[in-house]
């Protein structure tokens, strides 16, 4: 079920009235309840692929019961492998399977062998690598000793598939998500109002600015060998809007609605936009996954303290994976090498912890300086994206060689005008907000209550006669 | 307080959207483009088709698929022949919106004979282009409002609220559609006559994508692709479905000559694939390179059917 569908338009508010006027005198069973409306949210897709979630979850379940039970290193490890092999496995066979088996054959074919395989017609399941990750996260944190296992299987599959964030994030940890399913919830009026104004300003930065750059992007692109070196810069430059909207934008739609719900999830995305050097971006951008990738892959290798060499060997790994992560192609994993080559210059002179704060915190204004810095950030990021949404290596270098070719300073061909207008009015409206959650969460606070919800209409009008033509979230194919 | 707020909030929001619409229709009819509403955008002269259909009586024959029926079945050539036709087709038509004329007209214009063209693209997506032509070409109904809604698309339900203002305020009780926009012309009883050739250099220019993947229609419109049969049987009209020529390059293309697509046609009742009895020239008998017929193929392709005898009716 998509966000941004008349279908969740009508799941939403039954299930927030079942849940407050019904089931909720009792937590076992709004977490039942939770449970329920989840896999009907999942299913919704395609039912068949709930066994995958309930397979999962019970194989977790039932791991982090056997770390309690047993304290002998070698079970331990069995388990915690158990665990690792059936999430992975799930993961590589839907996603990867394919890619390996391709890899596999073209450079077997380099070397003069011919082997025949055949490639399978694979439906990856919506979310698989989010709820893996999520479901990993419980395994080492009890494997660890971090947390508790619980008993409580329903909790523990509210954990799983709980339904706001499922499908796209935010990647919670067990640490965070799954004490609050043991907690009575009281219905705050400000928490849900905080909730809603979070979804609405979701919405708003998914269709009208996710969709509305997706139009130029997709043709674009998909006539990349047609158009000028300026139409792919400007479609480059929208992608950037596309993705960031679109991500973004769902993740504020999930976490707002698991604010209905009385939950808090972890910010994803605080202002990525803004960063004033490629570590800051990395800080702000997908910020649960790529704390995952620190907290589960980079330490246990050692993180920084092994010594240079071994150290930016972690760098390139966790960024390699993370791209890998994102889509079984080559496209992705030279979009996380060359994040980690943006990255590693600053590692390497100690100077990636400089930008801890959000830029002009106290100001209304960045420095020239800083704007600066902002704008070469940007500038890298905006190429980098090249890679990510590029059909192919190949097809990625031909469109970075024709945006530095003469006709770049050739006319697009095409008219941008309101789609510009739209990101520069949304733009702003961040960087008044960028000390916050999300952009909106104080916007117009201190304005008599008429304003503020006139700018609340605002934006509902705005998604509706300025918004794109419905397209599916880009994370959900990851 | 949080249900209330909320209720009036929710309140207040269908009020501005409404407000705001109707600004559009009295004040700004100029900016429904930019605004979502593609109102009467799409080319093919609906209006004038559907204002037609009203006044006509019974038929003997009646054509209904996308553009390739208004711009392949010239009624002229049938009235020669002393059968009485509509042509019913619209842009871009799929199953769903078929569903909405048929339940308009069906009744009004009495066919003895139903020419059904199932364009295979049709199938296969969710087909917002002609609903919001059928939206903006015809008064607001339950049958209109539940096709935007089924449509779900802004665009599509904007289109239908600026119908509906445009009703109430009846801002059009004076339009009159041209009967030449651009190359077309609107010849009468539904039809559209074109007589732009396309150019071979067009033709070689123009580069098709392959459909090799399977043809997948969408279920639902399976599902009022089935619901259009039944409405035609029940109505106790013959039916046959056929594929005009198209353009060399398109057949094999754009799903036309793909077997399931074939297969499930053949199923569905009695079939002629046109493309497999007459050959027309890819220049001379085309407007675009892609499935429109110039005046010049219709003329050639429609002499075809009556020397063949396909459409007679009792």
């Amino acid at each position: 079920m998509l966000f941004n569908s008349l279908d969740f338009a009508i799941f939403l508010p039954i299930v927030f009235f079942l849940y407050w006027f019904v089931v909720n005198r009792n937590l076992k069973l709004q977490n039942f309840f939770i449970v329920l409306a989840s896999y009907v949210f999942y299913g919704w897709w395609d039912w068949r692929f709930l066994f995958l979630i309930i397979f999962s979850t019970v194989t977790d379940y039932l791991v982090g019961l056997g770390l309690q039970k047993y304290q002998a290193s070698f079970r331990r490890k069995l388990l915690l492998c158990t665990s690792l092999a059936v999430n992975i496995g799930l993961l590589g066979f839907f996603k990867y399977y394919n890619f390996f088996l391709d890899n596999f054959v073209t450079a077997f074919s380099f070397f003069g062998s011919e082997i025949q395989a055949q490639s399978l017609n694979i439906v990856l399941p919506v979310g698989i690598s989010f709820y893996t990750f999520q479901t990993l996260s419980y395994t080492i944190d009890v494997y660890r000793k971090n947390i508790e296992p619980t008993r409580n299987l329903i909790a523990f599959s509210a954990f799983v598939s709980f339904f706001p964030q499922l499908v796209a994030g935010p990647i919670e940890r067990a640490s965070n998500l799954l004490p609050q399913f043991f907690k009575s919830r009281t219905f705050q009026y400000s928490k849900a109002v905080d909730g809603l104004r979070q979804i609405l300003w979701g919405l708003f930065m998914k269709v009208v600015i996710a969709d509305n750059c997706a139009r130029v992007v997709n043709q674009i692109y998909g006539n990349s060998s047609e158009v000028t070196g300026s139409a792919l810069l400007i479609a480059t430059l929208f992608f950037t809007f596309q993705i960031y909207g679109d991500f973004a934008g769902y993740s504020n739609i999930a976490i707002g609605t698991a604010r209905l719900f009385g939950f808090n999830l972890m910010q994803n995305f605080a202002f990525p936009y803004f960063s004033r050097d490629i570590a800051e971006f990395w800080r702000r951008w997908h910020i649960s996954l790529s704390t995952w990738f620190r907290d589960y892959v980079y330490i246990p290798l050692g993180g920084s303290r092994t010594g240079p060499p071994l150290a930016v060997r972690n760098v390139f790994i966790i960024f390699v994976v993370s791209g890998f992560w994102h889509g079984a192609d080559w496209t992705f994993i030279v979009w996380g090498a060359l994040n980690a080559f943006y990255f590693l210059p600053l590692f390497l002179l100690g100077r990636n912890r400089d930008h801890l704060e959000i830029v002009a915190k106290n100001r209304w204004l960045p420095t020239l300086n800083e704007a600066l810095k902002i704008f070469v950030t940007f500038g890298i990021t905006v190429l980098a994206w090249v890679f990510f949404r590029a059909e192919n290596l190949d097809h990625a270098f031909y469109i970075l060689g024709k945006i530095f070719s003469p006709s770049l300073f050739a006319p697009p061909g095409f008219g941008f005008k309101t789609i510009a207008i739209l990101i520069f009015g949304f733009m702003i409206t961040e960087w008044i907000g960028r000390r916050d959650q999300y952009a909106i969460e104080k916007f117009g606070f201190g304005l008599p209550r008429f304003f503020r919800w006139g700018i609340y209409v605002g934006i509902v009008l705005a998604i509706f006669l300025l918004g794109g033509q419905e397209q599916e979230f880009i994370y959900f194919q990851f | 307080m949080f249900f209330k707020k909320t209720a009036v909030f929710l309140l207040l929001c269908p009020l501005a959207y409404l407000s705001c619409i109707v600004f559009i229709v009295v004040f700004l009819p100029g900016a429904k483009t930019a605004l979502n509403i593609n109102y009467k955008q799409t080319t093919g002269h609906s209006h004038s088709r559907f204002q037609e259909a009203k006044q006509v009586g019974n038929v003997d024959i009646l054509f209904i698929g996308p553009s390739t029926t208004y711009m392949g079945f010239d009624p002229r050539f049938f009235e020669e022949e002393g059968l009485k036709v509509f042509n019913l087709g619209s842009s871009a038509q799929t199953p769903i919106q078929t569903n909405v004329l048929l339940n308009r007209f069906l009744d009004q214009l009495n066919p003895k004979l139903v020419v059904y063209n199932p364009h295979p693209g049709t199938f296969v997506y969710d087909g917002t282009e002609s609903t919001t032509d059928i939206i903006s070409n015809l008064p607001v109904g339950m049958d209109t409002f539940e096709l935007a809604l089924s449509n779900g698309n802004l665009h599509a339900i904007n289109t239908f609220f600026f119908r509906l203002f445009v009703d109430i305020f009846n801002t059009e009780k004076n339009f009159t559609e041209p009967k030449v926009i651009g190359e077309d012309t609107y010849i009468g009883r539904g039809y559209v006559s074109k007589t732009l050739t396309v150019t071979p250099e067009e033709l070689s220019k123009t580069n098709l994508n392959k459909s090799t993947g399977e043809w997948e229609p969408l279920d639902f419109q399976i599902e009022y692709f089935e619901k259009n049969i039944e409405l035609i049987k029940k109505k106790n009209a013959e039916l046959i479905f056929v594929i005009p020529p198209v353009n060399s390059k398109a057949y094999d293309r754009l799903y036309f000559s793909n077997p399931e697509f074939q297969n499930y046609i053949k199923k569905s009742g009695r079939f002629i694939d046109y493309n497999k009895h007459i050959h027309l020239n890819d220049s001379l008998h085309f407007s675009d390179a892609t499935v429109h017929l110039n005046q010049e193929g219709v003329n050639a392709f429609n002499k075809f059917i009556i020397t063949r005898g396909d459409f007679e009716v009792e």
